[in-house]
């Protein structure tokens, strides 16, 4: 098993200390080669579920199991080392840094694993040319289309050749073609035994996950098995 | 597919650093103007101060020359005036009798004509101004009249004292006069009582001399003296060789050494005796040290107001760059704060991706250090050129070290740099420590 969720609560402190919840006792198993869809309206917990199964945000209660690992039993040092080495990112907004060009966007997830070597440079260009950015390579993002955009995202995300990928809504700013050549090279990941968590409220993308949950005021609705 | 051809890029902070100081250039460029301007005034102020106090020391050095030469010709104003209220000094036989001398108002004893030149080509430092005389007081038949008649040569050279003489060893300014070959100088009473002026031609008991000039009224008894070549009053008197005084000027530096001319005299001429005349012996020593002490007053008080002037400049220095540091800060504070909150996805998003808070702290810390090296190089640079610029010291006169002084120039590297740092960690820390997880929501 890659990602083990299990148990998770999550508020968050509002005004007057009224506290909202985010996730109400939620378990998720992802395994290798799987790629999996989290479904619901804005609001319904999704990204803080991502967040919480990426390492980023504690959970009131419950564990996450990365690779067995429990990630919030580790310090934070060692939090950060394992999300550099075993998880990608994917964001609606791509982040990508603005002032350097792609080829060094997709490299530099190598400074916090301190992994950069010209065998990874050498991983860097091949991404580029399989997602054909070739002639972009020495481009700025602010010279990019968005689709592009996102696949440098997509491409720093896989760099490291992380055991799980997380996407949070990774084609809400996309056209319908350039969400289907993301969607297919998230795919095309999992395909290759990478472990995929998805969460989108666009309920298209179903179709390309092995399973897809249905959240609603932080908790599961309900799960289709889409094989 | 691999790409090929392209230059590796050099992925680690300092490449981070750099892209975004060349992305953002005017952001650095006003960060490290600030602080180009703190350390520029840390250091200008400083040289400022120093040239200023050099240029200073320089004009006071002139100006004190030009006090001194100007002291010194009061001195020599007052020397002269002193010289010319007459001889302090009389050398006489040892032989002589004082109330005889009294009486008679001359002496009657007698030294040779060679025993002035024996002092004059002595070493003797105290006397000056020698001068022979012989005279006695005759009847003057031609007259009918008693006179005094003096015979003078002029004064004699001490040549221990050159800068008083000309190249023909004459004095520059005698006390008096040499009377020329085959004439006579006149007290005014005589000159008045028998109506004769200059150009007459008089006769003293047999020798024929034209009237040279007139002397003022003086109220002693040169009034009543006729002044004559000494080897014709010699031969009038019948003294051939022979002098009965030597006048002379005691030359004081110090009312300490009054008294020493009397053992100087007695080492030369054992058989002279000398009277000073002690009242005009003091108040030269006493104006000459007058001169002296305003001198040294003028000096001093100069010297407290170019002090108090210094002071002033300092607290003024000292004031104006705690200012200009204090301002540096808050603007490399909010720039730093203002790029931070610029960047606060691409740090989300950095921290998402494995980033510890280290990192993003040096990314930040890197940033603002290189701002404050940059600025501590231009600001030395820039502040030392300023600085000599505005005190209007000259370095080939004053020496480049002696304004800008090497601890100087290492604590303004040093300065830059720290202040940055300072200014900057407070920020630098707060970026490190933003919850990505909180930014990442935001979308």
């Amino acid at each position: 098993m890659v990602l083990s969720i299990s148990g998770i609560n999550k508020s968050y402190k509002k005004v007057k200390n009224e506290a909202v919840k985010a996730l109400d006792n939620v378990s998720l198993e992802i395994d290798q080669g799987e790629l999996v869809a989290v479904n619901g309206p804005s609001g319904c917990g999704k990204t803080t579920l991502l967040l919480i199964a990426g390492g980023l945000l504690y959970p009131d209660q419950g564990e996450v199991l990365l690779d067995n690992t429990n990630l919030y039993d580790i310090s934070a040092n060692e939090r950060d080392k394992k999300r550099a080495e075993k998880i990608g990112f994917v964001f609606q907004q791509f982040y990508l840094v603005p002032y350097i060009n792609i080829l060094e966007n997709i490299l530099i997830p190598s400074i916090g694993s301190n992994s950069y070597s010209s065998s990874l440079e050498k991983r860097a260009r091949s991404l580029i040319g399989q997602f054909n950015l070739s002639h972009r390579i020495h481009h700025k993002p602010g010279e990019l289309s968005t689709g592009e955009r996102q696949r440098v995202a997509l491409a720093r995300a896989l760099i490291n050749e992380p055991k799980i990928l997380f996407a949070d809504e990774p084609t809400g700013n996309l056209d319908d073609d350039n969400a289907g050549i993301v969607l297919n090279y998230i795919s095309d990941f999992a395909k290759e035994g990478g472990a995929v968590l998805l969460v989108t409220h666009d309920g298209r993308i179903g179709k390309h996950a092995h399973r897809t949950y249905k959240m609603k005021d932080g908790s599961f609705l309900s799960n289709t098995l889409n094989v | 597919m691999t790409l090929k051809n392209d230059q590796s890029p050099k992925i680690n902070i300092w490449m981070i650093i750099k892209r975004e100081l060349k992305h953002k250039k005017y952001g650095f460029i006003t960060g490290v103007l600030s602080l180009v301007i703190a350390t520029a005034g840390f250091v200008g102020s400083i040289v400022l101060l120093k040239g200023d106090e050099l240029a200073t020391e320089q004009l006071f050095i002139e100006k004190e020359r030009e006090l001194r030469e100007e002291m010194l010709q009061l001195e020599d104003d007052y020397r002269v005036i002193m010289r010319n209220m007459g001889y302090n000094v009389l050398i006489l036989n040892k032989e002589q009798s004082l109330s005889e001398l009294e009486s008679n108002g001359y002496a009657s004893t007698y030294l040779n004509y060679e025993d002035v030149w024996k002092i004059a080509e002595s070493d003797m430092k105290t006397l000056n101004h020698l001068m022979p005389v012989l005279q006695e007081k005759i009847y003057w038949e031609e007259m009918n009249i008693e006179i005094f008649l003096s015979g003078i040569r002029g004064q004699v050279p001490v040549y221990s004292k050159p800068r008083h003489l000309t190249d023909d060893d004459e004095y520059r300014s005698p006390i008096m006069e040499r009377v020329p070959e085959g004439k006579a100088d006149l007290g005014e009473e005589i000159a008045v009582s028998l109506n004769l002026r200059p150009g007459d031609i008089i006769n003293v008991k047999g020798e024929k001399f034209e009237v040279n000039r007139v002397y003022a009224r003086r109220g002693t008894r040169d009034d009543m003296s006729v002044w004559v070549p000494l080897d014709k009053a010699q031969s009038i008197l019948g003294r051939p060789g022979l002098i009965n005084g030597i006048l002379a000027l005691e030359c004081v530096c110090a009312t300490e050494m009054l008294g020493q001319v009397k053992e100087e005299v007695a080492a030369i001429l054992p058989h002279a005796q000398v009277f000073e005349f002690s009242s005009l012996i003091a108040a030269r020593a006493d104006v000459r040290q007058r001169a002296s002490k305003l001198h040294e007053e003028i000096i001093s008080a100069e010297r407290l107001h170019q002090m108090e002037l210094r002071e002033e400049k300092e607290r003024l220095a000292s004031l104006l760059v705690l200012v200009l540091i204090f301002g540096s800060s808050v603007w490399i504070f909010v720039l730093i704060m203002n790029n931070i909150r610029e960047r606060k996805h691409e740090i989300g998003i950095l921290r998402a991706i494995g980033f510890r808070r280290h990192q993003v702290l040096q990314i930040f810390l890197g940033k603002s250090a290189l701002m404050g090296i940059v600025a501590g190089i231009i600001g030395c640079i820039s502040g030392a050129w300023l600085g000599i610029l505005w005190s209007g010291a000259d370095p080939a006169y004053t020496g480049f070290e002696n304004l800008v002084s090497l601890p100087v120039i290492i604590l303004g590297l040093f300065l830059a740099p720290v202040l940055a740092l300072t200014a900057g960690f407070l920020p630098s820390v707060m970026a490190a420590n933003q919850d990505p997880a909180n930014i990442l929501s935001e979308q």
